[in-house]
């Protein structure tokens, strides 16, 4: 029932509000310049980077699976996830096309999916089904990050399974390529049509200063990712923290952390956290304290930043072990507080002190 | 100052405004029309309640189909109220108890391996309630020794877990279809007319399961029966929209809205679609999915412009927001009823597949089926454009912002894959 109560009806009645003056220049076309060419592009590129990498590497592994490659691909897997946790509060532009955003990452997988697929996968072993033109219309749970973690840190993998005879790799490598290729080639696109094209995206969001066919005013954009941004903490606080913690020790369910396989759940959180501040920074603090009245609010939400953070930082991972032990719980509970606050400062102050409608929950269903 | 703007230019349109009924009216309406549409839950539920006693009594394959058809039947008014769960906190903190979904059914009984033994998301995946007198979880520990109204009711979302759906309609067609074993091909559950007998008792414990099945259609009726308390005269959510001024219409427009979107569009449609999962097809046992999607768009079309038809079939009509909006703006009225039109006529076409041509919903999102996934797709793109313009109809009456439930990557659905 919790997230059907974090259902709200935001009457916030903004559209009485003029934040900055009616008279002074908007804020938001530079704004939106900078989200785009500071905060957005550089961690796509970021990411595509780290895709390549994983596929160079899981292709390299799968010529001849051993100890060393595994313990590479691994690595890999760990850079490629850093990539995606610090992009992963954006669900605007290309990565919302052709089901991108789910395809990276299938998470929670409320209906235990993608163990079920994955198994149903590994027996049949077709591997027709993996061929480039094929793959990417597959189910979303066997293509992306979750399905790739599962293959190399499930409790029964071991190099042998990776081995198909003598040389090469067997099926679960040829799966292991199909998601690192598939990531790679999601991760190009993206960056691509974010950068060219007529209009790329980076285009569309510019000249939204003057309406385009996508956005009224460049206010619309930054609505767009504000909400991004409280998404991001609503994220972090309604499923990453509170669907494993439970209410006691024994109460707690491990396994429904992000990422509990690889052991990087509080990581996870962490890059998150970074990159919310980072874009707060970017975009919505100056326009906020410009207006005097709001010098204060702009303060508290930088301080609950540095204590959501420092919150973070002072629990000792994994967060799988921290969950379950009575003394290790402590912090995880005091980051959930301080989550929580930066939450309700993003969700309710921060939108109507901007005089920006928060829109579309993008979380919330059954 | 734009306060003051807005103010003026209801003045000047006084005249047009007069011709809308009064808020109050369209407010006491749309409870009416809840009342309505949960009394013919209710009657519906009390037949299913009726034909599930026979079925128990006398386990022959003639009272299984009854008791199915009953079930079938008692949808068609709950799929409508749906429009009211959103928006009314009443009503969605009390849902989950009639028709949670999706479940992990391995909680209640026996599954096929195919289901799987464990579950990441929730460790009472295959605590199997009707084989256990004894469950223990967690230090958890629940008694069922005896199944009743109760013990079934404390095991609902057991360990906090969502899927654990012990009560209402879903474990009710559950227990009257059991698992659907044909993937995304043909057929629904084909659970034996035996698994009820207990003289012939097939898969163990028929005595328990008949209990169960008892347990889950009386609560149903007792919780049906508490929602029409609600709505009439005197009631808790009557009094809250009514009472509500503004908010009451926020309320009719989130109702729609988030389940147009998030609920409908995403969670229970885009969802299943881009994982090809049958498990993700709402009425999964009976494949009965097509009729559960086309009278929610109905509802929400309802709930628009104040109509319902009974299951007696006589039609109940009044001051609908629909009135309200064409008063302000006759363009974003018309859009609406447009949109919330060819919406039903997408839903239409997956009624049809199922009914007419026997490919049922969980075929249509099968891996490889392209023309099933478009229709499919189309549904789900035809609820998004409604929801832009409930927004629109939001603005046009000046209570805008309203925050409406999402889902996950709908806000701009592509064609899949590429």
């Amino acid at each position: 029932m919790t997230i059907r109560d974090t259902l709200s009806i935001l009457l916030l009645g903004l559209a009485f509000l003029s934040p900055a003056g009616a008279l002074a220049a908007s804020p938001w076309p530079a704004a939106s310049r900078a989200i785009v060419d500071d905060h957005i592009l550089p961690r796509y590129r970021h990411l595509d980077e780290a895709a390549m990498d994983l596929d160079r590497h899981s292709r390299k592994f799968c010529a001849a699976p051993d100890e060393s490659g595994l313990a590479d691909i691994r690595a890999a897997f760990q850079r490629m996830m850093d990539a995606w946790m610090e992009i992963q509060h954006v669900r605007f532009g290309p990565v919302e096309l052709y089901l991108r955003y789910n395809r990276f990452q299938l998470w929670p997988d409320k209906h235990n999916t993608a163990e079920r697929q994955l198994g149903k996968a590994l027996a049949e072993q077709d591997a027709a089904q993996l061929a480039d033109d094929k793959f990417p219309y597959a189910s979303v749970a066997l293509q992306g990050l979750g399905a790739y973690e599962r293959l190399l840190y499930d409790s029964d993998t071991d190099v042998a399974g990776f081995r198909a005879g003598e040389e090469g790799g067997g099926y679960p490598c040829l799966l292991l390529e199909a998601i690192a290729h598939n990531l790679a080639q999601m991760s190009g696109d993206i960056y691509r049509e974010w950068t060219t094209g007529a209009p790329s995206y980076r285009d569309i969001v510019l000249e939204a200063e003057h309406g385009n066919s996508y956005f009224e005013s460049s206010d619309e954009f930054s609505a767009r990712m504000l909400n991004n941004l409280y998404t991001a903490l609503q994220f972090i606080v309604d499923q990453k923290l509170m669907l494993p913690l439970g209410a006691t020790p024994a109460e707690a369910n491990p396994r429904r952390a992000e990422s509990w396989r690889s052991r990087r759940s509080l990581r996870n959180i962490l890059l998150n956290l970074e990159s919310a501040e980072a874009l707060y920074l970017t975009a919505y603090s100056s326009p906020l304290k410009a207006d005097q009245r709001n010098a204060a609010l702009d303060r508290d939400i930088r301080k609950a930043f540095t204590r959501a953070l420092e919150a973070a930082r002072a629990v000792e991972p994994p967060l799988y072990d921290a969950l379950q032990s009575e003394a290790r719980r402590r912090p995880v509970e005091g980051l959930l507080t301080a989550a929580s606050e930066l939450k309700r400062l993003l969700g309710g102050p921060l939108p109507t002190a901007l005089g920006l409608p928060l829109g579309f929950n993008s979380l919330d269903g059954d | 100052m734009k306060r003051a703007i807005v103010l003026l230019a209801g003045l000047c349109l006084g005249g047009q405004v007069s011709a809308a009924p009064t808020q109050q009216a369209v407010l006491e309406h749309y409870a009416d029309l809840a009342q309505t549409m949960y009394q013919d839950s209710l009657t519906t539920a009390k037949a299913l309640q009726k034909a599930v006693g026979t079925l128990i009594e006398q386990p022959t394959d003639k009272n299984l189909a009854a008791a199915r058809a009953a079930w079938k039947a008692a949808r068609v008014p709950y799929m409508q109220t749906e429009a009211y769960r959103f928006g009314n906190a009443i009503v969605d903190d009390w849902e989950g108890k009639v028709n949670a979904w999706p479940l992990d059914e391995g909680l209640i009984d026996y599954v096929d391996a195919s289901y799987g033994s464990e579950s990441d998301e929730n460790p009472f995946y295959t605590a199997n309630v009707i084989a256990n007198k004894m469950v223990t979880v967690g230090g958890e520990h629940i008694d069922a020794s005896k199944i009743t109204k109760d013990v079934i009711a404390s095991l609902q979302e057991a360990g906090g877990v969502e899927a654990n759906v012990a009560t209402g309609y879903h474990a009710v067609e559950f227990l009257l279809w059991g698992q659907d074993l044909h993937g995304t091909g043909p057929g629904a559950g084909e659970r034996p007319v035996t698994d009820f007998d207990t003289k012939k008792c097939t898969h163990g414990n028929c005595d328990r399961r008949a209990a169960y099945l008892k347990a889950a259609t009386d609560l149903l009726v007792d919780d049906l029966d508490w929602m029409v308390k609600q709505w009439a005269k005197g009631g808790e959510a009557r009094k809250t929209v009514i009472d509500g001024g503004d908010e009451g219409l926020a309320t009719i427009l989130t109702g729609m809205g988030s389940l147009s979107y998030g609920e409908l569009a995403g969670e229970r449609m885009k969802l299943g679609l881009m994982l090809h999962d049958p498990e993700e097809e709402h009425d999964c046992f009976s494949d009965n999915t097509h009729f559960s999607h086309y009278y929610d768009a109905l509802g929400i079309r309802n709930v628009y412009t104040g109509t319902y038809v009974r299951v007696d079939g006589s039609k109940l009509t009044g001051p609908s927001i629909s009135d309200l909006v064409a008063a302000k703006s006759p363009e974003a009225d018309k859009a609406l009823r447009k949109g919330l039109d060819d919406t039903l006529v997408k839903m239409q076409a997956i009624v049809d597949s199922a009914e007419k041509k026997g490919v049922h919903y969980d075929q249509l999102i099968a891996e490889g089926n392209k023309e099933g996934n478009a229709i499919v797709m189309a549904a789900i793109n035809s609820l998004v454009d409604q929801t832009q313009l409930i927004g629109k109809a939001v603005a046009a009456l000046g209570i805008s912002p309203i925050e409406f439930e999402g889902s996950d990557s709908l806000d701009n659905p592509e064609s899949i894959g590429k």
